[in-house]
Order: C-alpha cells, then sequence, then structure tokens
C-alpha cells in the first residue's frame, strides 16, 4: 500500500470511518511511517481548529432585513387574495354539465318565448273556413 | 413566534457563519443568508421528508453561495484541479501563529473544497449528508476530503516541524 492510500485511510479514521481492524492497521503503520504520522497530525489539528471556532456574530440589520422581506411578502399575498372581485373568479365547469346547462337555456327560452306563444296562439286562432278558402297552391304547412 | 420564525432564529448562525467562511465576504454572506431563509420560505411546502430540513436548508445556502461566487467570479483560478484560489496562504500567514495559519489557508482555498471540510468537521455532518448538500456522491465527498486534508498538510507543513 502506497503512502497515498494510507492517507486516505487516515483521513476515514479522522471521520470516524473505519472499522478497528482497519484502525489498527493503519496505527501500525503510523509506528514506523514518518510521513503519514505528520499528515495525520497536522489533519488533526485542523480538525481541531475548525470544531473549536465559534459561529460568527450574527449582524442585526440582517434579522430586520430576512424578517421584513418576509413580512412584505406575506402582506403581499394576502393584499392579492383579498382584492380578487367575485366575478373574476375562475369556476370550472365540466363540458357536458356545460352544454346541458345551455341547451336548457336555449329550449327553455323558446318554450316559453311570448313571441313564439303569441304566435302559435295566432295560429290557431285562424278559422277554418279561411284556410279551406285559400287555394290549396297557397297553403303552406304549419 | 410562528414555526418559521423559530426555524430561522434556529438555523440563522449556522447557515451565515456557513455562508461568510464559503465567500469570505460579510456582505456577500449577508445576501446569501438573506436569500436562502426566503426561498426557504417559498418552496418549504417541497420539502418530502421533514428530518431532511436541515441538509435541504443548508443545499440551498450552498447553492445560493455557489451562484454568487460565480457571478462574482470569485472563484479565481481556473485550473479545475487546483486546491487553492488565487492567493498563496504562507504569504497571507507569514508572520502568524499557528490558528491563523490554519485559517488564512482554509480561506484560501477553493469553495468547493472548503464546504466539504466545513460540512464535515464544522457542522458534524456524515458523509451522506454532505453529499445530499453539495449534489455529489458519498465517495467523491471522501475523494474531496481527503485532498482538502493532503492539500493543507503540506502547506501547513513548514509550522509542524517537531
Amino acid at each position: 500500500m502506497t503512502h497515498t492510500e494510507h492517507q486516505q485511510r487516515i483521513s476515514s479514521y479522522i471521520d470516524n470511518a473505519l472499522s478497528d481492524k482497519e484502525s489498527a492497521e493503519i496505527f501500525a503503520h503510523l509506528a514506523g511511517c514518518d510521513e503519514c504520522r505528520t499528515f495525520m497530525k497536522i489533519s488533526m489539528r485542523v480538525q481541531s481548529h475548525i470544531t473549536g471556532e465559534e459561529l460568527a456574530e450574527f449582524p442585526s440589520s440582517l434579522d430586520r432585513r430576512v424578517l421584513g422581506s418576509l413580512a412584505r411578502e406575506a402582506a403581499e399575498v394576502k393584499r392579492s387574495s383579498r382584492s380578487t372581485p367575485v366575478w373574476f373568479t375562475r369556476v370550472s365547469i365540466p363540458l357536458p354539465a356545460a352544454a346541458s346547462i345551455l341547451f336548457l337555456i336555449i329550449v327553455g327560452s323558446l318554450l316559453f318565448s311570448p313571441v313564439l306563444a303569441g304566435d302559435r296562439q295566432q295560429r290557431t286562432d285562424i278559422p277554418a273556413e279561411l284556410i279551406s278558402k285559400i287555394p290549396s297552391a297557397l297553403q303552406m304547412p304549419f | 413566534m410562528d414555526a418559521f420564525e423559530e426555524l430561522y432564529h434556529r438555523y440563522k448562525r449556522h447557515i451565515y457563519t456557513f455562508c461568510l467562511k464559503l465567500t469570505g465576504d460579510r456582505f456577500l454572506a449577508e445576501d446569501a443568508t438573506h436569500d436562502t431563509f426566503l426561498k426557504m420560505h417559498h418552496s418549504i411546502a417541497t420539502l418530502s421528508d421533514v428530518r431532511l430540513f436541515s441538509s435541504w436548508l443548508f443545499t440551498i445556502a450552498r447553492n445560493g453561495v455557489f451562484k454568487t461566487l460565480r457571478r462574482h467570479q470569485r472563484n479565481g483560478s481556473l485550473d479545475e484541479e487546483s486546491i487553492w484560489t488565487d492567493e498563496t496562504p504562507l504569504t497571507i500567514a507569514a508572520d502568524g501563529e499557528t490558528a491563523t495559519i490554519i485559517t488564512s489557508c482554509i480561506d484560501s482555498m477553493k469553495p468547493e473544497y472548503k464546504e466539504v471540510l466545513l460540512l464535515r468537521e464544522y457542522e458534524q455532518r456524515s458523509y451522506e449528508e454532505i453529499a445530499v448538500i453539495t449534489g455529489n456522491t458519498e465517495s467523491s465527498v471522501k475523494s474531496r476530503l481527503f485532498k482538502a486534508r493532503k492539500a493543507l498538510a503540506e502547506k501547513l507543513k513548514p509550522y509542524f516541524k517537531d
């Protein structure tokens, strides 16, 4: 095994990702290898340096900025949901239902139309004798 | 206090610190933190498993930081294989103490190496979580961690002579 391969395993050891057997093998190698010992020593020093660092101080201006942006966004959403009038609200109806409703409206309007009703009344009001007087060529079928 | 505010206060320092360490710039870190929490507010409904919340939040922060860094062209070197940015850590911290030198070296690493170190050492994340956050495989995370440690060890070797 090369130094690089040993050092890859040392890196895994630092991350607690080696089995006991693999760790023992690494320590056996470290006993006789200055180069890998230096790598491990420095890597562990870097690790303790990073883990020992404090979290950065959070700027209070950033608190105001983030929470302000979110409050503005929430207000915007609220305003836009309120400002939509009912008549602009989309209503979704299935096509067959819409066709049936349209059909009923048309038929209903024809049935109850005063023009047609009057028309029907006029026709029935025509006396039969008048009809009989009309030359058959001019009689229109009802 | 609503649930969102509670989450915000619980994670804000972790996210801000992560962004600050990745960017090395207070203003960029503030922008990235702001955008992270706004995006969290917009997209919280898309989170399928609440146990993944913190990884999901770090993913948003990380993607935001990388987007900002690309925009600001802070990546520096175009050499994909390089672990360092254009700055030379040892010139920055020539006369510093060990801690200062380590900080300088970490600050000088490219963000893709810095992020795995920070998530592993600082946030104590598992390989699996880091893979989720960074959008990589676990083996890629392990390999990147090793490369970062190896590069740091090489840079720091002169300061650790017995």
